[in-house]
């Protein structure tokens, strides 16, 4: 096949296998969880980067950035090959400017809609223009002076020669759009981490901090994981994303992403690493539960329990436990802490009746090992 | 701080309908009633319990293409008329012998010669200059109007103008398939105060729950299902989740016939095709969503809208074929996007965000022709984008009260202006063939602007208001009749791009590679070129049982060679 994309889609599926696989050994768990989330929301996709190279690099900007200065990580981002081709600001050269990147750094990465008229977008648009890849090499980031709109623009209110990064500096650290953002950022990392929606009080702590350390994100994050209400109303609040259930799957049973292709079910999960569905990046909670993604997760943990049952064979010393113990036993290796009492019960119920027959002992443990994937109590973060 | 980004984000889905209320008490009813049966076959029991009534004899169904990112209308209806179009578009633009001629001075795009036959048959309408006032030229926020359609200006409704309607019929809270979608999540036009899509996959395959002839696998598949046969104590998500198991368990035994049979490999072939077997299985379903795109081309934009363009043609051709005769005069088809592009090329060969955009709306009943004044490719707004002619909820009302037979002032807010659209009600025989179009258009929409004057409630209002929700209850999905709100309230959705279940990785380089191959020149091959990745997917599928675990590793492998040799 002489079509080099092939390669390419190898390579990213090599590349979703060993993002799943760290994400399930590293010691740093919270690196990964914020590349995750920096992967969402400031979005490229290998669907039209169509180049792992890049996409690992970018990934590389949210492990290495994603803790540090929001301006650092957005002005490095932005300006990375990955996004300049994702939306567009490839082509935008002076005399017509592309308005994609400019409408979306302001919508999706800091501001929220609403927050700039459709002139700042065209002056933000003629302010990045320039800004391009090398044309013998679109891996590379290159300014091309003449292709850059080195006339006065209105933006925000103030008339200035504006130049691409003084368009991120700007609504990132001048009032009233460093509020602004402070506040859209905060939000976010919050409903990502505890719940959706947090009250006024909650976001106004947030996003006091944040702007009082200049939007450095160990701040808003520590701020975050110190407040009460991350600890009293987190129980039962997300639901875990597809990403999260493979990882969590995969590290109850002690096997790869490596060993196991998780991609191949995660399409249909709805979601797959490295192809958000938009520049929106993913959502959360319900955006997860449908029908569909059930099969999808249903038989990714039927395929989980018979590759392990060719190996390991977990939990096959349930089936010489009582049924409480046995279920007590597969919470436990599931790392459900305070399951449901219902569920138990039903459980319970399901696995005295299957015990009742005459059929193959090893369906008791290999079937409430499937089972234990799909409890609402293991699907829930 | 106005948060509706995320709002407007929010409204756009929910989850797959959490199942049928006929409720577990109803149910339990009916089984306590025969005992014995119960015990032989539970998923029968279920099966009858939750049967939705057959399309009615004069039912109109409704099926919706979701073009998603912004389709250019005037790349699918060439004004090749008006000189504007070829200094606006320069290369981007399709020269008058290309084209194909509908009316004077128009043509559809060069890829779309089964549509054309179609129009040429009489059975297609091309609804021109269809947008809303003031625009909006975020994908998000736009497709959050689209769907909503409410025109009752000041006081707003969080649900969906489909939603709203499947409300209304009797059986909306109780049935899962009214309606359904095809992919991962329910898009807000779904979403009423009572009713909800149910989404279903583009191939089950083996799926689980399909298979009961194994006792301990059928045993399994109802441990799943009793989660939900009582509050699981871990909250209104818990709940949900414990809901889509057992709805997945039931809907894989009533949809299981839908699924026998090839697909056809585009992504939106497989969708219109597997919604032409679920009319054909008379299940009930009265709409049926897909959704394709990008269509957000801003860079490189011929090849790529040629592209889908191709996959339109096809995907509705093989729609009609699929679809059983008994069926087609009560059928029809509709196409959307949140916006069309920019009349002046960018410098990119490609297109920013514009306004107003054309849609089909296609099927036996339909009175084929041109609706709707073309807008002026001179009197542009500030943005330099179109001026719409026809308020898109004109075409919803018309679809709404001479389709599906509803009242659309009370759908919609409003008492919109209806479109001459359909030749009868659904279920009337056609009439031999129809006449062919002529070049002059039907009864052109009223115009829009003037029909809401003074002391209206602009349908258009200003900004798309947020109504307050009833539910700010951590978005929790509450458990009554405001569980559709409180949900979509909390819940994002994909819109731009990908509102579909995302097609495989795989394949979505494939598309991507054959869109780049495909020139206006060589649309044939562009056709031909189409991916066979499609087939690929059916290996995820497969079920993994002892050695299947073996056999998924291996189909992993052949997948790529396929990939590799194509």
């Amino acid at each position: 096949m002489s079509d080099a994309n092939v390669g390419d889609w190898e390579k990213v599926f090599d590349l979703q296998k060993w993002w799943l696989d760290r994400m399930r050994t590293s010691p740093a768990a919270l690196q990964e969880k914020l590349a995750l989330f920096w992967h969402g929301h400031l979005v490229s996709s290998q669907e039209k980067v169509n180049s792992a190279q890049l996409m690992y690099e970018q990934n590389h900007l949210f492990r290495t950035l994603g803790a540090g200065s929001f301006e650092s990580l957005v002005q490095a981002v932005v300006f990375h090959p990955a996004m300049l081709i994702y939306l567009d600001n490839d082509p935008n050269v002076v005399g017509s400017p592309n308005e994609n990147l400019a409408r979306e750094l302001m919508e999706l990465f800091t501001l929220g809609v609403n927050q700039y008229s459709q002139d700042d977008v065209v002056a933000a648009a003629r302010a990045l223009t320039g800004h391009n890849t090398l044309d013998a090499d679109r891996t590379q980031y290159h300014f091309y002076a003449n292709r850059h709109d080195g006339g006065s623009k209105l933006f925000m209110g103030v008339t200035q020669n504006w130049d691409g990064p003084d368009i991120v500096h700007h609504i990132l650290t001048v009032e009233p759009h460093r509020s602004t953002a402070a506040r859209f950022i905060a939000k976010k990392l919050w409903s990502f981490f505890a719940y959706p929606n947090p009250d006024a009080t909650v976001l106004d702590a947030l996003t006091t901090a944040f702007v009082a350390s200049n939007l450095d994100i160990t701040t808003l994050l520590r701020t975050i994981f110190l407040r009460p209400e991350f600890y009293a109303g987190s129980r039962g609040a997300l639901v875990r994303s597809p990403v999260e259930y493979v990882v969590a799957g995969l590290k109850a049973y002690g096997l790869s992403a490596d060993a196991t292709n998780p991609p191949w079910f995660m399409d249909t999960m709805g979601q797959q690493l490295f192809y958000p569905p938009n520049v929106a990046g993913w959502k959360q909670n319900a955006y997860w539960i449908s029908t569909t993604a059930t099969w999808a997760r249903a038989d990714f943990a039927r395929y989980l329990t018979w590759v392990q049952h060719e190996t390991a064979d977990l939990l096959s010393e349930i089936d010489t436990m009582t049924v409480a113990g046995a279920v007590q036993t597969a919470f436990d290796r599931f790392m459900v802490e305070t399951p449901s009492a219902a569920d138990r019960a039903k459980l319970e119920s399901w696995l005295t009746a299957q015990r009742a027959t005459r059929e193959w002992t090893a369906w008791g443990h290999l079937n409430l090992s499937t089972l234990m994937m799909l409890t609402p109590d293991f699907q829930l973060a | 701080v106005i948060d509706d980004e995320l709002d407007s984000l929010r409204r756009l889905s929910v989850p797959a309908r959490p199942l049928p209320g006929v409720s577990r008490r109803r149910f339990l009813q009916a089984a306590g009633a025969g005992v014995g049966g119960l015990a032989l076959a539970p998923a029968l029991s279920r099966l009858q319990a939750f049967a939705a009534p057959p399309i009615g004899p004069t039912d109109g169904v409704l099926v919706l293409i979701n073009m998603t990112g912004g389709n250019d209308g005037l790349n699918t209806l060439c004004p090749v008329g008006d000189s504007r179009y070829f200094s606006l578009r320069g290369p981007l633009a399709f020269q008058g012998n290309q084209v194909l001629p509908v009316g004077t001075g128009f043509g559809l795009n060069p890829a779309l010669p089964k549509l054309k036959a179609r129009y040429d048959q009489g059975k297609v309408a091309v609804v021109r200059g269809v947008g809303y006032n003031p625009p909006d030229l975020s994908h998000f926020t736009s497709m959050a109007i689209w769907m909503n359609g409410w025109g009752g200006g000041a006081q707003s409704v969080a649900t969906g103008w489909l939603g709203r309607w499947l409300d209304g019929l009797p059986n909306a809270a109780s049935e899962a398939l009214l309606a359904v979608t095809i992919g991962s999540s329910v898009p807000l036009h779904l979403i009423g105060a009572q009713a909800r899509a149910s989404g279903l996959p583009e191939s089950l395959g083996n799926a689980f729950g399909l298979d009961r002839s194994d006792p301990a696998d059928a045993r399994m598949f109802d441990a799943l299902s009793s989660f939900a046969s009582s509050a699981t104590g871990l909250g209104t998500w818990g709940d949900a989740i414990a809901k889509a198991d057992r709805d997945t368990m039931d809907l894989s035994q009533r949809i299981q016939p839908a699924y026998q049979g090839t697909l056809p490999d585009s992504d939106l072939g497989r969708q219109l095709v597997l919604c032409a077997r679920l009319v054909n299985a008379n299940l009930g379903i009265r709409v049926l969503n897909t959704s394709y795109g990008n269509f957000d081309n801003h860079a490189d934009e011929k090849p790529t809208h040629t592209q889908q363009m191709v996959e339109l043609d096809d995907a509705i051709d093989a729609f009609s074929a699929a679809l059983s005769p008994s069926y087609r005069n009560r059928v029809t088809l509709m196409t959307f996007s949140e916006f069309g592009r920019r009349p002046e090329a960018n410098v990119s060969a490609g297109t920013d965000h514009g306004t107003a955009s054309c849609l089909f709306v296609v099927g036996d009943r339909v009175r084929g022709g041109l609706y709707g004044g073309q807008p002026s490719l001179t009197d542009l707004d500030r943005n330099g984008n179109l001026k719409y002619t026809v308020d898109f909820r004109n075409v919803y009302a018309t679809v709404l009260e001479k389709w599906l037979n509803a009242d659309a002032t009370q759908v919609l807010g409003y008492n919109f202006p209806k479109l001459d659209m359909f030749t009868g009600a659904p279920g009337d025989p056609v009439a031999g063939p129809a006449p062919p179009p002529s070049g002059t258009p039907p009864p052109p929409a009223p115009p829009s602007p003037s029909a809401y004057a003074a002391g209206q409630p602009s349908p258009g209002s200003p900004r798309y208001v947020s109504p307050p929700l009833p539910n700010k209850d951590r978005d929790g999905i509450a458990p009554a009749a405001v569980a559709a709100v409180g949900a979509a309230s909390m819940n994002p959705a994909p819109v731009v791009g990908a509102v579909r279940n995302p097609i495989s990785a795989r394949q979505r380089l494939a598309n991507a590679a054959a869109r780049r191959r495909a020139t206006p020149a060589s649309i044939d091959a562009a056709r031909r070129a189409k991916t066979t990745a499609g087939r690929t997917k059916q290996t995820k599928h497969k079920h993994a049982k002892h050695v299947g675990a073996l056999h998924r590793h291996r189909g992993t492998k052949i997948a790529k060679r396929i990939g590799r040799s194509r």
